[in-house]
C-alpha cells in the first residue's frame, strides 16, 4: 500500500509537476494577484492527484491541469465575488466595442503589456492567455473553460482587439506613437 | 496617432481573419485571399506585424514569471503525505481497527511461513561490515527502484523536460553527461526521486543496448574506505590518472561504481559489462565531481 503510494506519488509528479511554471503564469495574470494564485495552483495540484486515479496515461496531462485549475478558479470566483459581477463582465463586449483600430507602439516594455492585459475583463484576459500564451487550440480552450468553441472564438477576437486598443491608449498617454516616441 | 479607418469593407474583412491568419487556422481560400490582399496593401501588412510583435511580446512578458519554489515544495509534501484519502475520524477509527485486527491474525502466519519481501524486483546481497557494499546499494536500490521497477529507463523526456524535473541547481548535469559520455548514449530522463528517505538527483542515459543511470544523493555522513578504490579499479583496469577513487561492485548483472565528493555520493549503475561500467564512471568522474564541487562552495 505504501509502496503503491509512493509509486504513484513519483508517477504524479513526474508528470504534473513539469507543467507548474505554466499553471502558476495563468492563474497570475487570471487572477491578478501571486498569493491568491498560489492558493490557486496549490488546491488544482491537490485535486488532481485526488483525481489522478482516473488521469490516462499517454493523454494530455497538462490540459487536463488546466481544466483541473480553471473550475478551480471558477469555484473560487462564485465563492467570493457575486453573480452580479460576473453578469455585469458577461455583459462588457457592448461597452467595449472597438469600431476602429489603432496600431500598437513597438517601443512597450513587458510591464505596460502586462498591465494592459490586466485591464481586460477576465472573461476575454483567460482566452487570450490560454490561446496565444499557452497556445491551446480553440477546442482545448472551450474544454478547458467549458464554453462552446463559436464563445472562445468571439471572446478571443475581442479580447485581442482591446489589448490592442489598451496599449494603444498607454503609448498615446506616454506620447508614443506608431514610429517611435514623438519629438 | 496614426488611427487607421478600418470601416473600408474590404480591409475591414481581412483584417478580422489576421489572428487566424497568423495561426494557420484559416481555410485554404480564405489565406489566399488574405495573402494576395496583403501584397497590395500597406496598412493591413502593417496591423499583420503589430499582431504578431504584440502576441510575442505577451507571450514573452507571462512567460517570465515562474511558480515559487515553496509552491513546488508545498504541492509535493501535500502529495507525498497522501491527503487524497483524507478520512472522518469515525471512518479513520474504523479502518484503524479492522487493519489491526488483520495485522494480528496474518503477521505472526506470515513471518513464519516466509520472509517479509524486500519491495525491489533486484536485490544487493551486502554481508554486515562491507560499509563499501553498503554505499554502492544505495545507488544499486535507486536505479532498480526507479529506471528498472518503474520503468523510468523507457521514458523519453525533452530536453526542457528534464532541466524542469532537475531543477536549476542540477540542471546543468545532463549538458555535463552530454559532453561526457560516447556520442552513442543519449540523455533520456532527468528528475529528482525519492527511495528510503533519501532524495536523488537521477539521470537516465540510453544507447542501443545499455542503460546507465547516473546517481546522485546528498551524504548522511557516510564516507567510502579509503583503502577498497584503488584495488578494485586497479583490477579493473581504469585509468586513475583523474585522481577520482571509484569504487566498484555488481549484483545480479548490474554493475555500480561509486564516487564521493564532500557532501554527496554518487554513481554510475548500468547493465554493461564491468569494464565499460568502470570506464563510464572515470570519463564522467572528473566532470561531475567539479560540477558537485562548485554546489559545495
Amino acid at each position: 500500500m505504501l509502496f503503491g503510494h509512493r509509486a504513484a506519488a513519483e508517477e504524479f509528479e513526474s508528470a504534473a509537476l513539469p507543467h507548474l511554471n505554466d499553471l502558476y503564469r495563468t492563474a497570475t495574470r487570471v487572477m491578478g494577484n501571486r498569493t491568491e494564485a498560489e492558493d490557486i495552483v496549490q488546491e488544482a495540484y491537490l485535486q488532481a492527484w485526488k483525481s489522478f486515479h482516473r488521469f490516462e496515461a499517454g493523454t494530455n496531462c497538462r490540459a487536463w491541469l488546466f481544466k483541473i485549475l480553471f473550475h478551480v478558479i471558477q469555484h473560487h470566483r462564485r465563492k467570493w465575488y457575486n453573480s452580479k459581477v460576473v453578469q455585469e463582465t458577461e455583459d462588457m463586449p457592448l461597452q467595449y466595442s472597438v469600431v476602429y483600430e489603432a496600431p500598437v507602439p513597438e517601443h512597450l516594455s513587458d510591464e505596460d503589456v502586462l498591465a494592459a492585459l490586466e485591464t481586460i475583463p477576465v472573461q476575454y484576459r483567460e482566452v487570450v492567455l490560454l490561446a496565444d500564451v499557452q497556445e491551446f487550440s480553440y477546442k482545448e480552450v472551450a474544454a478547458t473553460l467549458g464554453v462552446p468553441v463559436g464563445t472562445v472564438m468571439s471572446r478571443l477576437s475581442r479580447g485581442r482587439a482591446l489589448l490592442r486598443a489598451e496599449l494603444s491608449g498607454i503609448a498615446k498617454s506616454y506620447g508614443i506613437t506608431h514610429k517611435g516616441k514623438s519629438a | 496617432m496614426n488611427i487607421v479607418n478600418i470601416e473600408d469593407g474590404y480591409c475591414r474583412r481581412i483584417r478580422s481573419y489576421l489572428d487566424s491568419y497568423l495561426n494557420n487556422e484559416l481555410l485554404v481560400e480564405t489565406n489566399h485571399e488574405v495573402l494576395k490582399h496583403l501584397e497590395a496593401c500597406e496598412a493591413c501588412s502593417c496591423s499583420l506585424r503589430d499582431r504578431e510583435r504584440l502576441k510575442d511580446q505577451l507571450k514573452s512578458a507571462v512567460m517570465q514569471e515562474y511558480a515559487p519554489v515553496a509552491l513546488r515544495e508545498r504541492i509535493s509534501a501535500n502529495v507525498r503525505s497522501d491527503r487524497r484519502f483524507k478520512l472522518s475520524t469515525f471512518t479513520f477509527a474504523l479502518a484503524a481497527a479492522a487493519a489491526l485486527l488483520v495485522i494480528a491474525l496474518t503477521v505472526p502466519f506470515v513471518l513464519k511461513s516466509r520472509p517479509i519481501k524486500e519491495p525491489l524486483t533486484l536485490h544487493a546481497e551486502v554481508a554486515s561490515g562491507d560499509v563499501t557494499g553498503q554505499l554502492l546499494k544505495i545507488g544499486f536500490d535507486d536505479h532498480v527502484y526507479c529506471a528498472i521497477d518503474h520503468g523510468m529507463a523507457n521514458r523519453q523526456f525533452t530536453v526542457e523536460q528534464v532541466a524542469e524535473r532537475l531543477g536549476a541547481e542540477y540542471a546543468g548535469l545532463a549538458e555535463v553527461l552530454k559532453q561526457r559520455m560516447p556520442q552513442d548514449y543519449r540523455v533520456v530522463v532527468g528528475h529528482r526521486c525519492h527511495y528510503q528517505a533519501r532524495e536523488f538527483i537521477h539521470l537516465i542515459m540510453r544507447n542501443q543496448s545499455d542503460e546507465v543511470s547516473l546517481v546522485i544523493t546528498r551524504k548522511n555522513g557516510e564516507a567510502f574506505p579509503a583503502a577498497g578504490a584503488a584495488a578494485i579499479a586497479g583490477a579493473a583496469g581504469v585509468d586513475q590518472t583523474a585522481g577520482v577513487p571509484i569504487y566498484g561492485r555488481a549484483w545480479q548483472n548490474v554493475q555500480v561504481a561509486g564516487m564521493e565528493t564532500r557532501d554527496y555520493l554518487a554513481f554510475v549503475v548500468s547493465n554493461c559489462t564491468l569494464d565499460d561500467n568502470l570506464q563510464i564512471a572515470s570519463t564522467l568522474a572528473p566532470s561531475v565531481r567539479d560540477f558537485l564541487n562548485k554546489l559545495e562552495v
